[in-house]
């Protein structure tokens, strides 16, 4: 049990380290795309542990205490996703719904502590953040209905084996149009563009983070970095088939979060009704016809 | 004590006796409200979890008692709730027109409950059903407005008469008042109607759609204990209903092959379904706490009927531990919010703000409340929720599934209002001198239910346990479960260890916080203002129309409920005055005419 | 002691309060008082007026149901009188007449002896509303009144035409023995349907109900609510025992009429606003159910029925309408917040209306479950659905009628009762929650009506 603890946080520290680096990458990229030179890769990491260093302020004990709820969530989360087929800590309890309802204890924590500042602009962000969630969310449940309903099993290594069996695709391939619809969520799950709404960092003060500085600001941060670290390689798991090993696996989640990056970059920002309009239209409808067509009538690719 | 009969005869009496007292020195007749429930509920519990609870009746006419587990599983949880809640009782006392009267309507109550789920005979069943009916009606009215009774008393009778024509039928068919044998000897058509029956009866109780109009009003409208008896206890009565109309009634009707359910099942996941989409979608608008967690409960009832309505072993014991998770979530958030009405006298959340302040322990109850009932983890409501979500993904009911999901992630809006605008945010000037946190004798009760929707989130076995010997006497498979596991239809969860990683998660993130350089105080006040000067609190408090992006998509189209109950009562009194306005006029003529008319009825065709 | 002394004794003081006016209100109460009293002396059986064989003469007949019947006409009538006699001093007489008149109703078995005393105690109910110095509603009564009484004497004559006997008893053995074709008794019998029902208060012969009931003060009120209604219910029942027999179109018409006057009186009830309205609506539709109850067999539990809900209405007419004469309006909103300061008036005002409800530990549950019980045994669900229904509704505008007088609004309203009614609601009031928990007295009534048979044949 103790080695899986362990192996447990290293999946975190990892999990932590590559999406750091990644986003870093990232930015370099989209500054080349915009004609720029862009930041050193390592400049998240810079950015992190010049906050951790600083001294700030704070509202009261609510207020620390949500941002250590927020950031211990987040570690309880990741320790339970598994990286590769054989890199994972805990086999047999990596249920797909514990992954979505620990993020949600560490967004609890961060909407907490971020209301009781007493600044409104945070609750007005933990609002459109939660409006956002509840867009988002039903659609992508849908999907992994269908997804469980094929596999026969909610653990997400079980699913990610499931598309490595011959014969079996990739679900990206197998339910294309829930693929699709996944992808938007994942969009809405990362908070990129246009679904940036619960930031909106020049309209709101950046919602939630308005009051945050020095190692509330740090801490959230990294809690920011390992919860894209989990969405994305969530995503990752099931519909890119998992990974066999390590190297597939880096190379499956940086082309994910890449595009997703590519996409989201030109795109403006909705607004927060637009947000949950949007989801509950095609998306929605799409991840109804794509269940029905996959659990009724069997066709799957 | 053991003897059900003594305990339903000594529950009356001190009835009767809190009343004599009450009239004399209310708070005192309270007190002894505390201590009856409390002795109601260690007996039920001691006795009824070693199943010695002695059921013979020798002075009482025509009660016969039986234990069953449905029924201490039952009896117990909601004997608890009344017990917790009888703590707050004499606090709120003084706030009522009729002292005395309360203490005994709460005892007569609970006795109707003794008498309900422990019988084996529906007429019993029925006496009682009804006798708790009028003993919470005329709670009801002691709070703030006193009609919305009426329209409790209206769906509430609807529902019972539901139940007895049902009763009336079993007993017709079958020549006894049994309940076993009246469940098991219908058939055919009898036993669809029946079915029917006990469902609109149970639908009725539970406030689910389409007969929720009720709910909202009455559980806004109560006092605040008699809101967490209702929304903890009466509701589950609802339930027991279900309980026995949906499992112990052999299923009956057209089967759904691709769905792996009864088409009457099906139709009820849908109602159910309904029921959670509406209670989220006018939770999220409300501007009042308690109508705010009313809707909760609804939607919560929705969940119930949803899970029993499956038929498996996930789903029937999800719907039961939902019941205990629920129960005791929301009970423990009528009470937080109770404890703050009690100071500030208002429960909209646009008038209060910054509660956290001065009382923190009320806001870790409601705060560890709203976590159960938002369904994660590691709280109680996870469990029950992971395991309709197991039942209800295994049958493979897309529409049911996507209002489940949308249910769960809409509670999470609905939870937090009350939490940011009501706990967190500004501290209110009016209220900042004022406030201090609840006394401890309302802090108990509260802080023991934090505490179980801990222990029911993080060590369910002990429960599930006893809801697999449920299982077996309802005929449906057990659940899989080992010391710190529980193994579902298409994964295994183990709670514990979820707890123990958040734990060891907390603790890291907490070695980080304290080893970096400490933060300085600041005061509420001073937050980025772009620059402004602020000095008033009302103007940095976030709490008016808290979700109102999205409450603007639905607004046109929620009031439909509301028009057509109100039409309905429209229609009868129009029938009265229409006749009202022919017949009985001070004209003898045409009352002439009206007999000369049923005369040449009579006379019509080849009678002579 | 015999019979005949319980209309002999008030008929004689009646005349004798006449000649001794300043005595009358005494004759009234002692007269009263001794019929109830003369009730424990006298042996059950059956007397013939004159001496006659029982198939000529006027035969007065006195068995438990009779007995049970008139126990409660002459208690209610007793608590009225000692209620409210010395406020209508002039009416001492009338009121001794009317309690002869009911007391001939109940006991004689004589279907012209019935007309008679019909029309007795018609005539004093008349000159008994002119207290309500609504003359135009009187009148109504009195045309009404007497438009029913002829047409039940129109069926009696008819039936006399066909059959040759007056005995109720003996009329309906034959009619049972003889008649094939019950289409030939139809019309008759349609006719003395018509002629008890308008008294009794069914749709659509009672649009007297409104203006009588409607404008009740605290004598009229609960006399022809309670007491009047007790009566004729009770007399509707005895015939539709021993003497009714229902072709295929009849009993339709008759479950129409029934159906009709149960749910509509309801309705009637739910869209008044003004009290006396609604319970003068309610007690329509209540009356319904009685003859109801009656019409589809199950004598026994609509007996208890009758008297239980003669004593329940006593007590609802009379707290209303003592308020009202108070308080000088009969709007529910003049009226709200009744019980504030009355408070054990309204804890008997509740109990009598949760009976009638039909809610438990109290009687009117015992009784109600019973008669459902019996209809959907036989089975009769139709009846079922439509009692259920009417409750609901009753249900609904009774508990709003019950909350607004139990909490005020700015101001409740000052009306004082006197010890007298508050001794007799609590004392009734008592017996009804006893009977609901211990039900050997009910069980025992139940019991003793079904062993009623035929009164002794031979004179």
């Amino acid at each position: 049990m103790m080695i899986n603890i362990l192996i447990g946080f290293g999946v975190a520290l990892f999990g932590f380290v590559l999406q750091t680096s990644l986003g870093g990458i990232n930015r370099k990229i989209i500054g080349r795309l915009q004609k720029r030179y862009g930041p050193k890769w390592y400049q998240e990491f810079l950015d992190i542990f010049k906050l951790l260093s600083k001294r700030a302020i704070s509202h009261g004990w609510l207020f620390d205490f949500g941002v250590i709820m927020a950031l211990g969530g987040i570690i309880a989360t990741a320790t339970f996703m598994p990286v590769t087929n054989s890199i994972v800590a805990f086999p047999n309890y990596d249920n797909f719904f514990i992954f979505v309802y620990l993020i949600a204890v560490g967004m609890l924590g961060m909407a907490m502590s971020a209301s009781g500042s007493g600044n409104p602009y945070a609750s007005i962000g933990v609002m459109r953040a939660l409006t956002t969630m509840l867009a988002y969310e039903v659609p992508f449940m849908i999907v992994i209905l269908t997804i469980i309903k094929l596999t026969g099993t909610s653990s997400i290594t079980g699913i990610a084996e499931f598309q490595q069996l011959a014969g079996n695709n990739w679900f990206m391939i197998a339910l294309p149009l829930g693929f699709i619809v996944s992808f938007m969520a994942l969009m809405g799950m990362l908070g990129k563009k246009p679904f940036e709404t619960y930031i909106a960092p020049a309209e709101i003060a950046s919602g939630p983070m308005v009051e945050y500085g020095g190692k509330q600001l740090g801490m959230l941060f990294i809690m920011h970095e390992i919860t894209v670290f989990i969405e994305v390689s969530l995503f990752v798991h099931l519909f890119l088939g998992g990974a066999e090993n390590i190297l597939i696996f880096l190379l499956k989640y940086a082309a994910v979060y890449t595009l997703v990056n590519l996409i989201s970059n030109v795109y403006g920002r909705f607004k927060i009704d637009q947000v949950v309009k949007f989801f509950y239209k095609w998306p929605l409808l799409l991840a109804i016809v794509q269940a029905v067509i996959a659990v009724y009538l069997g066709w799957v690719i | 004590m053991a003897s059900l009969e003594l305990l339903l005869i000594f529950t009356l009496i001190s009835g009767v006796i809190a009343y004599l007292v009450g009239k004399v020195h209310p708070k005192t007749g309270s007190i002894l409200t505390i201590i009856v429930s409390g002795i109601v509920f260690a007996s039920l519990a001691y006795f009824g979890l070693n199943e010695q609870l002695l059921t013979k009746v020798s002075y009482l006419p025509y009660i016969s008692f039986i234990q069953t587990p449905l029924a201490i599983f039952f009896g117990v949880l909601v004997s608890f709730v009344f017990f917790m809640v009888s703590f707050f009782n004499p606090y709120f006392i003084d706030k009522y027109t009729y002292k005395a009267v309360y203490s005994l309507l709460y005892l007569l109550s609970l006795a109707g409950i003794i008498g309900i789920f422990f019988t084996d005979n529906f007429m019993t069943l029925f006496f009682f059903f009804e006798l708790v009916v009028w003993s919470s009606l005329f709670l009801i009215p002691l709070g703030r407005d006193e009609e919305v009774s009426v329209w409790y008393f209206g769906f509430s009778v609807f529902g019972s008469f539901a139940l007895l024509s049902a009763i009336l039928l079993m007993q017709s068919v079958t020549g006894t008042f049994d309940i076993t044998t009246g469940l098991q000897a219908v058939s055919g058509f009898n036993r669809l109607s029946v079915f029917i029956l006990l469902l609109i009866a149970a639908f009725a109780k539970l406030g689910a759609f389409p007969l929720h109009y009720w709910l909202p009003k009455v559980l806004t409208d109560s006092p605040d204990p008699v809101t967490s008896i209702f929304s903890g206890g009466l509701e589950k009565l609802g339930a027991f209903i279900a309980v026995l109309g949906l499992v112990k009634l052999v299923p009956t009707g057209f089967f759904i092959d691709v769905m792996d359910m009864y088409l009457t099942h099906y139709i009820l996941a849908i109602l159910g379904s309904l029921t959670i989409i509406g209670g989220t979608v006018m939770a999220i608008r409300q501007d009042d706490a308690k109508k705010l967690l009313a809707y909760s409960s609804m939607s919560n009832g929705g969940y119930i009927i949803v899970a029993l309505s499956l038929g498996s072993s996930a789903g029937i014991s999800g719907g039961l531990y939902h019941i205990i998770a629920h129960a005791i979530a929301s009970t423990a958030a009528f009470l937080a919010i109770g404890a703050v009405a009690r100071q500030t006298n208002t429960t909209k959340m646009s008038e209060l703000g910054g509660m956290l302040h001065k009382m923190p322990i009320t806001y870790m109850v409601y705060l560890i409340a709203i976590i159960s009932m938002a369904g994660i983890p590691p709280m109680g409501g996870f469990i029950s929720k992971w395991l309709i979500f197991q039942g209800v993904i295994n049958k493979g009911l897309i529409l049911v599934a996507a209002a489940t999901f949308f249910g769960s992630i809409g509670s999470f809006l609905y939870v937090f209002r009350p939490l940011a605008a009501l706990f967190l945010g500004q501290e209110l000037p009016q209220f900042k001198e004022t406030i201090k946190e609840a006394p401890i004798v309302m802090l108990i009760p509260m802080v023991i239910l934090s505490l179980l929707n801990i222990v029911t989130g993080v060590y369910p076995t002990n429960i599930l346990a006893y809801i697999n010997t449920l299982l077996v006497d309802l005929n449906i498979v057990q659940l899989d479960i080992t010391r710190w596991t529980i193994v579902g239809t298409n994964g295994t969860l183990n709670p514990a260890l979820i707890a123990v990683m958040f734990a060891l998660g907390v603790f890291i993130a907490f070695i980080i916080f304290i080893s970096l350089k400490k933060s300085r105080k600041v005061e509420l006040m001073d937050t980025y203002t772009a620059a402004n000067f602020i000095y008033t609190e009302e103007l940095l408090h976030y709490s008016v129309d808290f979700y109102a992006p999205i409450e603007r998509l639905y607004e046109p189209y929620i009031h439909f409920m509301k028009k057509f109950y109100q039409a309905l009562a429209n229609k009868v009194r129009e029938v009265g005055a229409l006749v009202k306005y022919y017949i009985f006029t001070s004209k003898p003529e045409v009352a002439t005419f009206f007999i000369m008319l049923v005369i040449a009825i009579l006379l019509w065709g080849d009678l002579v | 002691m015999s019979i005949v002394l319980l209309i002999a004794v008030p008929l004689f003081f009646a005349f004798l309060g006449i000649i001794l006016k300043k005595a009358a209100p005494y004759f009234l109460l002692l007269v009263s008082f001794f019929n109830v009293l003369a009730l424990g002396f006298i042996s059950q059986g059956a007397i013939v007026i004159g001496g006659y064989s029982s198939f000529y003469g006027i035969q007065l007949v006195l068995n438990s149901y009779s007995l049970i019947g008139l126990y409660v006409v002459n208690t209610l009538f007793f608590v009225i009188v000692a209620i409210n006699c010395f406020k209508h001093k002039k009416l001492s007489p009338i009121l001794l007449i009317s309690l002869a008149g009911l007391n001939g109703l109940l006991l004689t078995n004589d279907l012209f002896n019935l007309f008679v005393f019909m029309e007795i105690a018609g005539i004093s109910a008349y000159l008994i509303t002119t207290t309500t110095k609504d003359p135009k509603s009187t009148f109504n009564y009195l045309v009404l009144g007497t438009i029913g009484s002829s047409f039940y004497l129109l069926g009696l004559i008819i039936l006399y035409a066909m059959f040759g006997v007056l005995n109720i008893r003996i009329l309906g053995n034959i009619i049972e023995g003889v008649v094939t074709n019950k289409a030939a008794v139809a019309l008759p019998f349609l006719f003395i349907f018509i002629g008890l029902g308008v008294e009794t208060k069914l749709l659509p012969f009672n649009s007297w109900v409104k203006g009588i009931l409607g404008k009740s003060n605290a004598l009229t009120g609960p006399l022809v609510g309670a007491v009047y209604a007790s009566a004729f219910a009770f007399v509707f029942g005895n015939l539709l025992r021993y003497l009714f027999v229902f072709s295929e179109s009849l009993l339709l018409i008759v479950s129409i009429l029934l159906v009709a006057t149960i749910l509509i009186g309801e309705a009637m009830a739910y869209a008044s606003t003004k009290v006396r309205e609604i319970l003068l609506f309610s007690s329509i539709a209540q009356a319904g159910v009685a003859v109801l109850v009656f019409a589809l067999g199950y004598y026994t539990w609509g007996t208890i029925l009758i008297a239980l809900n003669g004593f329940s209405k006593l007590i609802l007419y009379l707290v209303v309408n003592i308020a009202v004469d108070q308080v000088k309006s009969d709007e529910l909103s003049a009226l709200k917040g009744l019980f504030v300061n009355n408070k054990l008036i309204g804890a008997g005002f509740s109990v009598a209306t949760l009976s009638i409800l039909g809610l438990p530990i109290f009687a009117g549950f015992i009784v109600k479950m019973n008669i459902l019980v019996a209809m959907a045994n036989t089975p009769k669900f139709f009846f079922v659905g439509v009692i259920l229904l009417a409750s609901l509704i009753e249900g609904i505008y009774f508990i709003k009628l019950l909350i607004n007088f139990w909490f005020e609004q700015d101001q409740a309203p000052r009306v004082k009762y006197s010890y007298v009614v508050i001794y007799v609601t609590l004392v009734i009031a008592l017996l009804i929650t006893v009977f609901g928990v211990y039900l050997e007295p009910l069980n025992s009534i139940h019991s003793t009506l079904n062993l009623v048979k035929g009164v002794v044949m031979h004179g």
